[in-house]
């Protein structure tokens, strides 16, 4: 299949008092047409400058240093800025953290979501006005009718949340970007929301892009998922293959971090150190510093993406023929072995 | 571990804000909390579980009950001996932006409970103290002279557990500490107060809403749902037996970050009946106690 969008070598720096921060370093990946693609990290490593990059929302100080991304096969850093309007919204929606920041709060939210349904296609004000209650409606607000008439502060934050993705909604489009869509939300409203994105996903057929930093969240709505580390992608794959069978080291400390329900050692598994700046980069695997796997190379040269099947990539060294075999950490092997027991149990009574 | 003394005995604590005096954040609540223990409190936004901490270090007015700390009343306490109540009971805070001092040092902040309790002997005692904390705390001596802007969130973090360790406190309230860091730095943060409660042999109160991260730090935990504990226990028994159904649709509702079970997962709806308003927290099994009508 085409992807639907594709991200090539993408590059994004920004010009700040302190020097040049490199955000973005050079990376690559495609969206599949109905997949969800989530893209993980900690905050600074670049997941947000990508998908502002994606939709030309980024500062005046931000430079597109090389890269393109093409949609449906079109360059849109190539786009005027009247040409992206129409995209923007349109084609390609996006939805952030904090429902309350995206909305009106002197505006009928009713009239907030006509009005994103009116920028994108001729209809009348009474067809408008129809189609936002319907999409009140599919985003699982009660009453529609009523609720069309309220303000934002009459709603609580999921159902504001619930708002918001109505609005993106509002002229079908082909992409839905979620940037951090559920963090500043409950878990039992955050379930509620992960819900609704993956039940209209499976009606209109979107790709999604999500952005988290919530691996748990990773694991219930992604097909794939991207690793970003300090402005690159340090491993992709689908997402059974990044949560079975992860290979890069930062992967595996993420991963081994969390405690899950079971979890009752006495410390937890911890990735010392913190994330490095971006400004002035030092030569060799941006990594390495707070990696107890670290080999030598890494403080020469920045590994290249590995292939190590035909969907999962990771750019380690110790993916190269001439690297030491090592060991992952221990609760990382015991997420692959529980991974294959379950499998082949699959297998035999099937 | 059970035969502990309570250092924290809590009887149907109650707190109005003057809003809305009919319906108080925090509704007769009563647990004790085990000297040495950490005991995990959690429910969603505005179910009162703040409140809560901050009314245990007398941070809030406590509007309604009984605090008892280390067998004394602490309810009313005023002047000189709440001083020396607050020099024993600390909290950290959730955002470690808005909780440090943007005007002063990181000595000065670390050592604010040092000079208000009037702990050192002299200036060089004082200083002793300050880079004593740091160290264990995990920041490099040259941190001293430096303002919180120039720190990350996980170190300001470990400011905010150095300045609440300063006063060599028996009981701290650790409201919602991690959950505004980033993943791999949420694991230090926790490794640091465990270390720090066993060399200290602290008391902790942890609040937050990572159902995961509760259930790893406390021994027992209490499920708070409109101001009101409807289920409390073992940290273990909550998660594997949970009894009453708004536990029950909180730990259905935990993302975990495994595919296979992500992809089978039920939600369990919460739906409270008007029949639930009006009951008690009974003993359904030693040490378990689940809000019945």
């Amino acid at each position: 299949m085409e992807p639907i969008l594709q991200v090539n070598h993408l590059s994004v720096s920004f010009d700040t008092y302190a020097g040049k921060v490199e955000a973005v370093r050079d990376i690559s990946f495609n969206l599949q047409p109905g997949e969800t693609l989530a893209l993980v990290g900690e905050s600074g490593c670049g997941k947000s400058v990508t998908c502002r990059t994606i939709m030309r929302l980024l500062a005046r100080n931000a430079n597109i240093d090389q890269g393109s991304v093409l949609f449906r096969g079109d360059d849109l850093l190539k786009k005027s800025n009247r040409e992206m309007r129409a995209i923007r919204g349109g084609k390609i929606a996006m939805i952030f953290q904090d429902p309350m920041t995206s909305l009106d709060p002197t505006m009928q939210i009713g009239r907030q979501i006509a009005e994103a349904v009116t920028l994108h296609s001729r209809v009348s004000r009474r067809d408008a006005k129809k189609r936002a209650v319907q999409l009140l409606h599919q985003v699982g607000i009660e009453n529609p009718e009523k609720r069309y008439r309220q303000y934002p502060h009459e709603f609580s934050g999921g159902q504001r949340q619930r708002i918001v993705i109505a609005i993106a909604l509002a002229a079908n489009p082909d992409i839905l970007i979620a940037d951090e869509p559920t963090t500043a939300l409950d878990v039992t409203m955050q379930a509620q929301i992960l819900d609704l994105i993956k039940e209209i996903q499976k009606a209109t057929g979107t790709s999604v892009i999500f952005i988290t930093h919530d691996l748990g969240v990773v694991a219930n709505v992604a097909d794939r998922v991207a690793v970003m580390y300090a402005g690159r992608i340090i491993e992709i794959g689908t997402a059974d293959e990044v949560f079975y069978d992860p290979r890069h080291p930062y992967t595996w400390g993420l991963l081994a971090s969390m405690p899950t329900l079971a979890t009752d050692s006495e410390t937890l598994y911890a990735i010392p150190g913190t994330p490095p700046t971006l400004i002035h980069p030092a030569p060799g695997d941006a990594f390495a510093p707070r990696n107890a796997y670290a080999l030598e190379a890494d403080r020469i040269a920045d590994p290249p993406l590995f292939p190590v099947s035909a969907t999962h990539l990771a750019a380690t060294w110790l993916l190269d023929p001439r690297a030491p075999q090592v060991q992952p950490p221990e609760s990382i092997r015991l997420r692959a072995e529980e991974y294959r027991q379950k499998q082949s149990a699959k297998g035999a009574s099937l | 571990m059970s035969e502990a003394k309570h250092l924290i005995e809590v009887s149907h604590l109650t707190h109005a804000y003057p809003g809305s005096p009919a319906k108080p954040a925090v509704n007769d609540i009563s647990f004790f909390i085990r000297e040495g223990e950490t005991f995990g409190l959690v429910g969603e936004s505005g179910c009162g579980k703040t409140t809560t901490g901050r009314m245990l270090v007398r941070l809030l007015d406590i509007t309604g009950g009984q605090v008892r700390f280390d067998g004394q009343d602490i309810t009313h306490l005023a002047g000189k001996d709440l001083l020396q109540f607050r020099r024993q009971a600390q909290i950290i805070f959730q955002d470690p932006y808005a909780s440090l001092d943007p005007r002063k040092k990181v000595r000065d902040i670390i050592a604010e409970g040092i000079d208000i309790h009037r702990l050192a002997q002299s200036r060089a005692d004082r200083d002793n103290q300050v880079s004593q904390l740091m160290a264990s705390v995990g920041l490099r001596p040259e941190h001293l002279t430096r303002y919180p802007h120039e720190f990350s969130g996980g170190q300001r973090q470990r400011i905010g557990i150095a300045r609440a360790l300063a006063t060599q406190p028996r009981f701290i309230v650790c409201d919602e500490p991690i959950s505004a860091l980033d993943v791999s730095i949420q694991a230090q943060v926790v490794n640091l107060l465990k270390e720090e409660q066993r060399q200290r042999n602290l008391t902790y109160l942890f609040i937050a809403h990572d159902l995961s991260m509760v259930k790893y730090i406390s021994d027992r935990i209490a499920v708070m749902y409109r101001g009101r504990i409807v289920e409390m226990g073992q940290a273990n028994e909550i998660y594997d037996h949970p009894l009453h159904p708004y536990t029950q649709s909180l730990i259905s509702a935990i993302p975990l970050p495994d595919p296979e079970t992500e992809r089978t997962r039920r939600r369990i709806p919460y739906q409270p009946s008007a029949q639930e308003e009006e009951g008690a927290l009974q003993e359904v099994r030693p040490g378990h106690y689940v809000w019945r009508a």
